[in-house]
């Protein structure tokens, strides 16, 4: 009896772990095999909480399938039926016919006055503010008087939204708005919130999942955040749930999803490019193998520089064509990227973009330089590459390229993110220009959509002033600090643009608000080419992401805005 | 014994507060912050989460967290807070207080180190045992020479080893998850085997010295069989020192399971504090290395006040010191 009693710690936790091993596997088999209706997918999870009024990846999660707008994305980007089952444009009005069976998952009716609520929630700076965190309506959007309330010049209550009956919304636009549907399936601001829930509480109601109330096929069951989530269909929804239960894990750098897919513990994986050529070679899983384009670029952009060699557009010219992307993308990215020509405008939202930019001719590059004067790279600074990424072979392949093609001297500063950031507006010395390394992204899968509104909105971006010479970046850099009040340091950033922005680049974004005033493709198409010609930035590689799926998925269908690529509408998945 | 605990009490508190300035000072040190990389990005859609945070919700911020404050009050506030457990919000989850995270994080990670000791201490036994059994026989140097290797490799490696065996090439076992108790086999056993080489080498040697004892020859030479003198006699007696490995070790795992939570995805203290050091989430920084630094200090003091419940000459000499 001792004798047994001596060795029954050991075996007991031996045998439970066998059961527990045993058990794993027959789960692993039932997730697998028999469709048990249980999606396992990863995608960014920020932690921030679910509220659609707020920018935040968990709020994106809301949109493709937590919650429910007026539209949302079908395959290939069509706009399905949301909430709303018919629209008419008639000029700037928009009208919307809702469905009278829509529910939240807490039984309450949605209708068209919890749309105003919501709309008018998330248009509200104070809803941002009092959360501390960015709103989800970024202004792109013309609702009439939307501006004017961010800027805190009309009340919410004039915003250009308002219920007519209890299943008939309406928008008033400033200007007619063809990508108005694109943006509504993109968008988070318009999904509806339960205003009986949500008036009055705190923003941690959106951490928890016992407060979070929400209209779509599926409702947050358990959230642990940073780590998983757990989703199950909303009883109260007016269309049958196809899967019992979606967890969600979250993406991040470290998260091995190809072991966790070989583990079936996942039904998808994006791969990294080493695991490219392992799957290819596996009979099975390149089967599974699907590749899918995104809207996120890698590029580089002119970094703030005492020297003025890069104010001259041959030498940016010189760089910018001096860089064989094909290369890049086949052997260094094994095909999860393909060359890219813009940084928002992708080749598989406009075939166009490749023709008319900048093409690869190392000749050229070096003749740009030498005309530039600097032959065969004599005289020109030390170029610095700032990436946000250790280590970054993309930096360290267009460096060894730049230095064969064009004979100068380029270091790769790879650092960690917080360095990087530190970083990215110190304003080089004389001796030293480069480039910084930035993604950028598309909001919405239409091109056409990434026109300049105006002239003082494009300021916001980077390139008016990389144009400026090097003492109008030094005054800009001072700018950065942090004994000035954010909105005075932003009003002073805007006037220096304004007076010392190069007549070229002024003229370019003329252009393209030109282009969008006018609704003129043409004069877009123009407009793009011409930004790209500027050379400013120099876009390498559109992210092409190698996805494994388990073949008993179906309805997935990538959302290709976001560098994660899940589905576009949770309602669409089902399993064998 | 009052004036031991009361001294030992002190040495702690002057310890919390160096180390609260010296994490404080590191963390200012670090390039960038949070609310810098959001300025940066304003308007450019590098970083999603932080995209067209508004000026006046800039100075909100700057306000709330005491940011434009001279160095010492920010560092006061985080200490003040920690102390009276009255923490502010996370920068990173500005919807949540710290204190909430880490109500819900440092008990993960509480469970996770009881689990792999308690594994542990289950392992080393019988392999300490056998050792001592076998004492320079074949079995003795084998088991020990494996001990020593267990005790070479870190913990993310032996995870990693694990996660090749059971994972990738038998599918036997989960890599990520937390919710069912299959989920924390190879998390437990990836903390718990480097410290098996360390509890078997010592139960060992103490069994050893317990054996070579005149109670034991004694036991033996009343006809009793080796076995029955090493469980009835000498391992009751040899366990009683393991316990001060063991306390150490216990500090040691709840502060050093970071990289296993990394690896497995699981939300303890460790995955919310790298992440926390990554975007310079300076209020959940401060106050998990505070519950961090209180909990080695609170370890360290228990240890010492067993041995000195233990051995008397300690508790005396720290009267007198």
């Amino acid at each position: 009896m001792k004798k047994v009693g001596r060795i029954v710690a050991p075996v007991t936790m031996a045998a439970v772990m066998a059961l527990s091993m045993a058990g794993y596997s027959q789960a692993a088999s039932a997730a697998s095999s028999s469709g048990s209706g249980v999606f396992t997918f990863y995608t960014i999870d920020d932690g921030a909480g679910f509220d659609p009024a707020l920018f935040t990846w968990d709020a994106r999660q809301s949109q493709i399938g937590i919650f429910e707008g007026l539209v949302h994305f079908g395959p290939n980007f069509s706009i399905a039926q949301g909430i709303a089952t018919s629209w008419k444009a008639n000029g700037t009005t928009w009208t919307f016919y809702l469905r009278h069976n829509a529910r939240f998952s807490n039984g309450d009716p949605v209708t068209a006055q919890d749309f105003v609520y919501s709309i008018r929630r998330a248009v509200n700076p104070q809803t941002a503010a009092m959360a501390h965190k960015a709103s989800s309506f970024q202004g792109d959007v013309p609702i009439k008087n939307a501006q004017k309330i961010i800027e805190g010049a009309a009340p919410v209550s004039s915003l250009g939204v308002k219920a007519i009956g209890n299943y008939t919304l309406q928008f008033t636009l400033d200007r007619p708005d063809p990508t108005l549907l694109s943006q509504l399936a993109t968008d988070m601001w318009q999904l509806p919130v339960d205003p009986r829930v949500v008036q009055g509480k705190p923003e941690s109601i959106w951490t928890n999942p016992q407060t979070i109330v929400s209209d779509g096929p599926y409702m947050v069951s358990s959230y642990v955040q940073g780590t998983q989530e757990i989703l199950k269909p909303n009883p109260y929804y007016y269309a049958k749930v196809p899967l019992q239960e979606i967890k969600i894990l979250p993406f991040s750098a470290n998260a091995n999803e190809y072991l966790t897919y070989q583990n079936h513990q996942s039904d998808t994986a994006i791969l990294t490019p080493q695991d490219v050529p392992a799957v290819k070679n596996n009979p099975t899983l390149s089967k599974q193998l699907h590749w899918v384009q995104t809207a996120v670029s890698y590029t580089l952009q002119v970094s703030p520089s005492m020297n003025p060699a890069f104010s001259k557009l041959a030498v940016r010219q010189a760089f910018a064509e001096a860089v064989n992307k094909q290369v890049i993308a086949n052997n260094v990215l094994l095909g999860t990227g393909v060359p890219a020509y813009d940084g928002k405008v992708t080749s598989w939202m406009a075939p166009w973009i490749a023709k008319g930019a900048l093409q690869y001719n190392p000749t050229q590059a070096q003749h740009l330089l030498a005309a530039a004067g600097y032959p065969g790279g004599k005289g020109f600074p030390t170029v610095r590459i700032l990436t946000g990424s250790n280590p970054d072979p993309i930096a360290e392949a267009v460096a060894q390229m730049w230095q064969q093609t064009l004979g100068v001297n380029v270091q790769v500063d790879s650092e960690n993110w917080g360095t990087y950031l530190a970083d990215m507006t110190k304003v080089l010395p004389s001796n030293e220009v480069g480039f910084t390394q930035f993604g950028q992204s598309a909001a919405f899968p239409d091109w056409k959509t990434t026109m300049p509104l105006n002239i003082s909105g494009w300021q916001r971006t980077n390139v008016p002033i990389w144009s400026m010479s090097g003492g109008y970046q030094a005054q800009y850099e001072k700018l950065q600090s942090y004994t000035m009040a954010p909105g005075q340091k932003n009003l002073e950033s805007r006037m220096l643009i304004a007076k010392h922005e190069s007549p070229q680049v002024r003229a370019v974004m003329a252009l393209g608000v030109k282009a969008q005033a006018t609704n003129n493709a043409a004069l877009m198409q123009k407009y793009v080419i011409a930004k790209n010609h500027l050379a400013y930035v120099i876009p390498i590689y559109t992210v092409n992401n190698a996805v494994l799926i388990n073949p008993q998925v179906h309805g997935y269908y990538p959302m290709r805005m976001w560098l994660v690529t899940p589905p576009v509408w949770l309602g669409y998945i089902t399993m064998n | 014994m009052v004036r031991f605990l009361a001294r030992r009490l002190a040495y702690m508190f002057i310890a919390f507060l160096c180390i609260s300035l010296v994490t404080f000072m590191l963390m200012k040190m670090a390039p960038g912050s949070f609310f810098n990389a959001n300025f940066q990005v304003n308007g450019v859609s590098a970083v999603a989460g932080s995209y067209g945070v508004s000026p006046q919700v800039m100075d909100a911020l700057i306000k709330y967290y005491h940011l434009n404050d001279p160095w010492y009050v920010q560092w006061w506030y985080y200490v003040h807070g920690f102390l009276t457990w009255h923490m502010g919000t996370s920068f990173e989850y500005p919807g949540t207080r710290t204190v909430t995270i880490i109500d819900t994080a440092f008990p993960f990670s509480v469970r996770l180190a009881l689990m792999a000791v308690a594994t542990g201490v289950i392992i080393a036994i019988p392999i300490g045992v056998t050792a001592a059994m076998r004492e320079n026989g074949w079995m003795d140097v084998g088991l020990m020479f494996f001990a020593m290797l267990g005790t070479s490799l870190p913990a993310y490696l032996v995870a990693v080893l694990l996660i090749v065996l059971f994972a990738l090439w038998l599918h036997l076992l989960p890599v990520i998850g937390f919710t069912h108790p299959q989920d924390f086999i190879l998390p437990v056993l990836s903390l718990a085997l480097p410290m098996v080489g360390a509890l078997s080498r010592y139960l060992r040697n103490s069994l050893i010295d317990s054996l070579h004892s005149e109670y034991v020859t004694g036991v033996i030479a009343k006809g009793g069989s080796l076995s029955r003198a090493v469980w009835r006699h000498a391992l009751r007696n040899s366990l009683l020192p393991m316990i001060t490995v063991v306390g150490p070790q216990l500090a040691g795992l709840m502060t050093g399971t970071v990289f296993i939570e990394e690896i497995f995805d699981l939300p303890g203290l460790g995955h919310y504090f790298v992440g926390a050091a990554n975007v310079r989430d300076y209020p959940l920084i401060m106050d998990s290395a505070l519950l961090y630094a209180t909990v080695i200090l609170a370890m360290n003091l228990l240890v010492d006040l067993t041995y000195g419940l233990f051995d008397p000459r300690i508790r005396r000499a720290g009267d007198l010191g």
